[in-house]
């Protein structure tokens, strides 16, 4: 019976670091519209730091890293998130200055690429293609419990970090920068005519979806104990991609639903189909992703906006006067459509539902 | 010396393999405006294909790559009627476009990986003879994989360059809506793009697990960033800028190994892209950055 | 006989809807002109009827066959001639293979003969056939988007505003161009800011406003017409 506790609380703490992952996410691609492909690197940064203040100094026997020390938790995720968002901080300025679109996405990709390889290369780095492992988990000792209480004491932590990223996020996406990056996402040439800086707009977006990563990196490395290049590639990425694309791009609620759906539902629920004839274990593996690959197709197909779309923020005021009524709700904005065609509808923005 | 001077040996095959790769991407990129990440993995297809054609119809090396090559052109040709073209008519966002394209690469790689598992495979009657000219030598295989794209690439150019097709299709890749207003049809046209592309990618795919001796499930997702540098270096969507493209990316790989760690020539490539994009966005081959205006 | 006829037709981008139900007639030989304001729907209707645009509703005929539901390469194919406003050339293309491309669907020798006449009319683009199309000034690029298309020798001629954004001068060489077309006997539908210049090489103009269609007769009707021509034409 435990067994299952354990691993229905193990569901838990990817839950929420996915819901973590898929807020940052939602933020620079659902609202500022960045087309970052490769969002795994900030989470490698922010896990390869956090191991690395937790483990103490660095004995070239077992494995070699940079920074080695050991500092009280939680402040080695700190160091995770501030590793991210110094990570967003340097490659924005490759990403966001000049490249847009297509150009962008390749960039990432191909920027994510060379981290890797550059990771891996270097053993002096973060101990290379082999990792870093034995990183212990927080306030083990402390605490003092049993697997599963343990376990349950770790999911209330992710817990915590994924309801405050909820909650800094509710406010972003009501703030002046969450309606000045849904106007950038729509139409950077006029946002940027009304004298909004799309440069730092979208920076700052990158930059807490940066820490956000970075958070969840800590997070991960603290739970699993070991982290890898292996452990971290484009795929990883799509898993994200996928998940607020399932959910619902630029809807937080959408992306924790997505965090719900594929990385735990589909993810880690099909390891349970048990191994006959010639299925494996590298088979159902791969089924997995097969699984993924489709169902974000058709979502894309069916359903590009997502299980929750965007929720529509309009001018209640304009609506009146211009159209002479109360916009009727759940028909959409009407003024917006008429005016600018349906996409526009984020940009006549200021009151939320 | 004579290290630089095998490395140039090296450095033309690279260079070979790579213009094949990079001008079946760049011809999709630049005619159906689609940035294609299952491109790789088209490859990695390419090279099973023959390694199916070795095993179940007892082909020989080089009808296997023909082989590759057909069977790849016919599974770029139904991607595009099935996803790719239904997708592009309904005006999807371009980087909705890319996951698109990302996820057919994961399934198309994952199918490999059920029927192959994630193991390295090799070609048989390969020969192991050389041929020298000085500190310069190459294998018999290497040197067939020049000439055959130095072949493939000359006819391409001509193709395009003086055939009535060849015109139909730079005119498409400049303004589809005023193509179809001459009466030309473009999305038979984009058929014969995919085909042909993915004809390129199966060929290159072959090419590319002879050269390495080996081949595995992900071998070609991990040289496809590397045709992606080729093709934006020497100007996205332009097909004589993705030769040059693959010319400068792929000595400038072979020849950093004379003085860095192989295992850094890719991120010698990479950085060449990114430096590229940053610098001179429109490639080295004057292009006209259709891709980065287009939506 | 009418060689191009609209029936009620509706068009639009999108789910906007522009063009209310459009009707009219062009005959074999005649200049008929567009003229109307900004946002009337002018340049949509005529995009409906070449085929850039879907036909929402209503019916769309030439020479007698329905074509409504045709899609825009095989009305080209059948005559239907129409350069667009912006963009009617192959920029990386050179002139003498934008030419072709005119003449796409033609035989070899037939290009010939074809290319031949028509830089006869447009000796303009002689010492410009190995240029890129990108290349040229915005005269030379409309006289060759005219060119490209009367090399498939279209049964009419349909043109979206083709002095816009042109010098004076060009301007003046373009619309001399279309009147000695029309002298040749071409059928020609033309939409026209410059409404005045346009009326004057027309046989018969229509006004659309607002998507609808306003007024309809004799080309000259209009330029001596009172109100019409202060409303349209910006005569005091």
């Amino acid at each position: 019976m435990s067994h299952y506790l354990y691993y229905a609380l193990t569901l838990g703490v990817y839950f929420f670091v996915y819901c973590l992952l898929g807020l940052g996410y939602n933020l620079q691609y659902g609202l500022a519209g960045i087309n970052n492909v490769a969002n795994y690197s900030f989470v490698a940064f922010g896990a390869y730091l956090a191991a690395v203040t937790t483990l103490g100094p660095s004995n070239s026997l077992v494995q070699s890293y940079i920074l080695g020390t050991s500092i009280a938790w939680p402040l080695p995720l700190l160091v995770g998130a501030a590793a991210g968002a110094l990570t967003s901080l340097v490659l924005g300025f490759i990403f966001l200055l000049r490249l847009r679109h297509q150009y962008q996405a390749i960039v990432t990709l191909v920027v994510a690429q060379v981290i890797w390889l550059l990771v891996g290369n270097n053993p002096g780095l973060f101990n290379g293609y082999n990792g870093l492992a034995g990183v212990p988990q927080p306030l083990e000792s402390v605490v003092n419990l049993a697997p599963v209480p343990y376990e349950a004491f770790f999911v209330g932590i992710t817990a915590l970090c994924a309801l405050l990223g909820f909650a800094f996020m509710r406010r972003v996406v009501r703030s002046p920068l969450g309606r000045v990056l849904r106007a950038i996402r729509e139409d950077e040439s006029v946002a940027s005519c009304f004298g909004r800086n799309v440069f730092w707009a979208q920076m700052s977006a990158f930059i807490v979806a940066g820490t956000m990563a970075g958070l969840a990196g800590g997070l991960l490395v603290e739970y699993l104990g070991a982290w890898s290049p292996s452990g971290w590639s484009p795929y990883e990425g799509f898993v994200v991609i996928a998940a607020l694309i399932i959910g619902g791009t630029a809807n937080n609620i959408g992306a924790a639903l997505g965090a719900f759906i594929v990385p735990v539902a589909i993810y880690e629920l099909t390891g349970f189909i048990p191994p006959f004839g010639p299925v494996n274990a590298q088979t159902i593996d791969a089924f997995r992703w097969i699984a993924i690959g489709i169902i974000v197709l058709l979502f894309l197909w069916f359903r590009p906006q997502g299980v929750l779309p965007e929720p529509r923020r309009r001018f209640r005021l304009v609506d009146r006067i211009l159209v002479g009524q109360e916009p009727i709700p759940g028909k959409g904005l009407f003024l917006s459509q008429k005016m600018h065609g349906s996409d526009a509808t984020s940009v006549v923005t200021d009151e939320t539902k | 010396m004579s290290i630089f001077v095998a490395s140039l040996g090296f450095g033309l095959v690279t260079s070979a393999i790579l213009a094949l790769a990079a001008l079946g991407f760049t011809l999709q990129a630049g005619m159906t405006n689609v940035v294609n990440l299952a491109y790789g993995d088209m490859m990695t297809a390419g090279a099973f294909a023959a390694l199916v054609g070795q095993s179940a119809l007892r082909l020989s090396l080089w009808p296997a790559l023909v082989f590759g090559g057909v069977i790849v052109a016919l599974l770029s040709f139904v991607t595009n009627r099935l996803v790719i073209r239904p997708f592009v008519a309904r005006g999807t966002k371009s980087f909705q476009m890319i996951i698109v394209t990302f996820a057919l690469g994961i399934i198309l790689q994952y199918v490999i990986v059920m029927k192959w598992g994630e193991n390295f495979y090799a070609y048989r009657g390969l020969s192991l003879s050389l041929f020298k000219w000085g500190s310069f030598e190459l294998s018999y295989e290497q040197l067939t994989i020049v000439i055959m794209s130095v072949l493939l690439l000359g006819g391409f150019h001509v193709l395009v360059r003086y055939s009535r097709m060849g015109r139909a299709l730079r005119a498409m890749a400049d303004d589809k809506q005023l193509a179809r207003a001459c009466g030309v049809n473009v999305a038979r046209l984009t058929d014969i793009v995919w085909l042909i592309s993915g004809a390129l990618a199966g060929v290159s795919g072959v090419a590319l697990a002879i050269n390495a001796g080996s081949f595995n499930e992900i071998f070609g997702a991990n040289f496809m960033l590397i045709v992606v540098a080729a093709a934006i270096l020497g100007g996205a969507g332009e097909p004589n800028g993705a030769m040059v493209g693959a010319v400068v990316v792929g000595f400038a790989m072979e020849v950093s190994t004379v003085w860095i760690a192989g295992s850094y020539s890719e991120v010698v490539a990479l950085i060449l892209l990114i430096v590229a994009v940053l610098v001179r966005p429109q490639g080295l081959v004057a292009g006209r950055g259709k891709w980065v205006l287009a939506q | 006989m009418a060689t191009l006829e609209a029936h009620e037709v509706i068009a639009g981008y999108g789910r906007t809807q522009i063009v209310h139900g459009i009707s009219m007639e062009v005959d074999s030989g005649e200049v008929v002109c567009i003229v109307g304001p900004n946002g009337a729907g002018k340049s949509t209707f005529i995009k409906a009827l070449a085929g850039a645009l879907p036909v929402k509703g209503g019916i769309v005929r030439f020479q007698e066959i329905d074509i409504t539901r045709l899609n825009q390469e095989i009305r080209a194919r059948r005559g239907i001639g129409y350069v667009p406003q912006t963009q009617d050339v192959f920029p990386s293309l050179t002139t003498r293979e934008n030419l072709a491309m005119g003449a796409y669907l033609c035989k070899k020798h037939e290009l010939k003969i074809r290319q031949a006449a028509v830089l006869e009319r447009f000796p303009q683009l002689k010492k410009v056939l190995a240029s890129r199309a990108g290349s040229l000034s915005g005269g030379e690029r409309k006289l060759l988007g005219i060119a490209r298309v009367l090399m498939a020798e279209p049964k009419v001629l349909i043109l979206d505003e083709p002095s816009a954004g042109l010098s004076p001068q060009y301007a003046d060489i373009v619309r001399g161009h279309i009147r000695n077309l029309a002298h040749d006997g071409h059928t020609v539908l033309i939409v026209e800011q410059h409404a005045i210049e346009a009326l004057e090489i027309s046989d018969r103009a229509m006004v659309f406003v607002a998507g609808r269609k306003h007024f309809e007769g004799l080309a000259k009707d209009l330029l001596e017409s009172e109100d019409l021509g202060q409303m349209f034409l910006g005569r005091r």
